[in-house]
């Protein structure tokens, strides 16, 4: 390739071709570094992982030992694990769902506006990029009993304070409440976005047609828009089981274990009695559970991308 | 869009100022705790109003990065040492993250791959994002135990760099996929090569693409608890690891609790300012534009 052009337009065959052997090689040259690079920091380590479902291994010692299918046995009837399971689930529905109101509800209301729209926007925003262990910080300061705010606006419209982190069922609402706090955000502006990139035509036809405000949300808006809902929730629910960091700080799991979701029940597990095939089995069990979401999401996605 | 009625803007209207309260109430209260005296803070009633109801101080800041002075065992800590390693943690992976994905995304925008079609090639990046981190934690914790890399940045960097190396790619893939192709064929078929086409002309034309994917691999790493939680335990520790010990350390200080959270908080708040809307853009993955 150093030698110089020849001054015809057409490129000489054997130019073009070891050009072509070239880019050949370029193709995978650009791919594989980070190819390889997520086979080594991604794939290997879950397969490790895999061998230590049918191993057990304590801090210390150099090689797994192999115990068969007993860390799966042993899930299989932890009911710890199970009442984390169900608690999760109902954490992830609950959570997402009123994500889901909430945020087209306030994008409805954003599209109705024109005056201050930008910036409301990006305050909006701002919640999804705070650091979630500071977030949990922020909220645990807002839900204290004496000294927090919440309680406080409480006291001030007549209500009885709560134990926001103390109470079983209060811990779980509130750990919602935070998630709603920082990702309704998220189903809200990207709703707006969906929203925003709908036809106007399609609207002043029915206008025209003297559809009220509540049928062309029935019959146009919903139905254009519900294949982008059901991606975003489903996204949206893929992160939501992941929950770790809030509970860890708000609640460490408490009172007893009623904050345990998945994630932290695994770490739980693994690093105070230090039982790492079991945090293993716990952790393909959530593989599983979200692989099954993912596929769920994919199938919608693509239904966005190529319609 | 019609234009709405009077009733609907009222509403909407009420709404958006009950939500905007709602998100910035939060991040005032933590701001003026920070600013408060241990005294104002165990107040029996909430105080709001700085100078009107309380005499505002910066003991907080001086307490947290007094190199843990005046705390005894407990102490705060090195501020200062965690905020570097977080620094240099979030940048260095991000820089691997950006090359590396910059790399596979002119690949995949540019290249036809015949017996993996690029969609599922791309789609295998992003479901390596999918992961529940928690899978990675006790094969990473043993495996590098195992070599003796454990409460060392180098992991942190590589490990973070792992996590956001497929949202790059699929951030910059769209990114490649709308610069015009014209100008890279022409320096080909003037002499120069695929990779002379790739640094000298799409990448710098790729620049506000890579600073935007850059500064969300930044805020992803910097804000990460889980790995850093187990993987560090003192010397490589991050920010939000420390701030996180403050639960199990000492009661409730929340003036310096709030301090530390808002040294915490202040670049990504700093980034989303600067991102503005092209957050949803990269939290959706690019599928809303």
């Amino acid at each position: 390739m150093t030698t110089a052009q020849p001054a015809i337009t057409v490129p000489a065959p054997s130019t073009a071709g070891s050009r072509r052997s070239l880019d050949h090689s370029a193709k995978y040259i650009f791919l594989l570094p980070a190819l390889l690079y997520l086979l080594i920091l991604g794939v290997f380590p879950l397969l490790f992982s895999l061998r230590l479902v049918f191993g057990a291994w304590n801090a210390g010692q150099k090689e797994i030992t192999w115990v068969g299918l007993a860390n799966i046995q042993r899930l299989l009837v932890d009911t710890r694990f199970w009442d984390s399971f169900w608690k999760t689930l109902a954490y992830v529905a609950l959570a997402t769902g009123l994500e889901l109101i909430l945020g087209f509800a306030v994008a409805l209301a954003l599209q109705n506006v024109t005056r201050g729209k930008s910036w409301m926007r990006v305050a909006f925003a701002l919640p999804m990029l705070l650091p979630p262990i500071t977030v949990a910080f922020t909220w645990k300061m807002m839900f204290d009993f004496n000294r927090g705010p919440v309680n406080y606006f409480f006291g001030l419209v007549g209500l009885p304070p709560v134990a926001w982190l103390a109470g079983k069922q209060a811990a779980i609402l509130s750990l919602v409440l935070v998630d709603l706090w920082q990702w309704t955000p998220f189903i809200m502006l990207a709703a707006l976005a969906a929203l925003e990139s709908l036809p106007v035509e399609l609207y002043e036809a029915a206008t025209v047609d003297g559809a009220s405000r509540w049928d062309i949300l029935k019959q146009i808006t919903l139905p254009l828009i519900q294949p982008y809902l059901v991606a975003l929730v489903l996204l949206r629910a893929i992160d939501a089981f992941k929950a770790f960091d809030v509970i860890y700080v708000m609640t460490g799991g408490g009172p007893g274990t009623s904050t345990e979701l998945l994630t932290f029940y695994a770490y739980v597990a693994g690093f105070r009695p230090f039982n790492m095939g079991f945090t293993a089995t716990i952790s393909w069990a959530i593989l599983i559970i979200m692989s099954i979401v993912f596929l769920l999401f994919l199938r919608a996605f693509r239904r966005i991308e190529e319609p | 869009m019609t234009s709405p009625g009077r009733a609907a803007r009222a509403i909407s209207y009420a709404i958006l100022i009950f939500w905007t309260a709602f998100t910035l109430f939060p991040l005032y209260w933590t701001t003026i705790t920070s600013i408060k005296s241990s005294q104002t803070v165990n107040l029996p009633v909430p105080t709001f109003i700085p100078w009107v109801q309380f005499q505002p101080t910066l003991q907080p800041f001086i307490d947290i990065f007094g190199e843990g002075q005046g705390y005894g065992v407990n102490g705060m800590g090195n501020v200062s040492l965690f905020f570097r390693n977080s620094f240099s943690a979030a940048f260095l992976s991000s820089l691997i993250a950006v090359i590396l994905g910059a790399m596979a995304a002119y690949a995949l925008s540019r290249f036809r791959y015949r017996r993996w079609k690029n969609n599922d090639i791309a789609f295998w990046f992003i479901s390596q994002r999918m992961l529940p981190p928690i899978a990675l934690v006790v094969p990473y914790f043993i495996l590098f135990g195992r070599v003796g890399l454990l409460d060392r940045l180098p992991v942190l960097i590589a490990v973070y760099a792992a996590m956001n190396l497929p949202l790059v790619i699929w951030l910059l893939r769209d990114y490649f996929q709308d610069l015009p192709l014209e100008i890279e064929e022409a320096s080909m078929v003037d002499g120069s090569s695929r990779f002379g086409a790739f640094f000298r002309i799409a990448l710098p034309l790729a620049i506000p693409g890579l600073v935007v994917a850059f500064l969300f691999a930044f805020v992803f790493a910097w804000n990460e608890f889980l790995f850093g939680l187990t993987l560090t335990f003192d010397h490589a520790k991050t920010l939000p690891v420390q701030l996180a010990g403050n639960v199990t350390l000492r009661g409730p200080r929340y003036w310096d609790i709030a301090a530390q959270g808002l040294v915490v908080m202040l670049p990504p708040l700093f980034i989303a300012l600067f991102l503005g809307r092209y957050i949803v853009r990269g939290l959706t993955l690019g599928a809303l534009k």
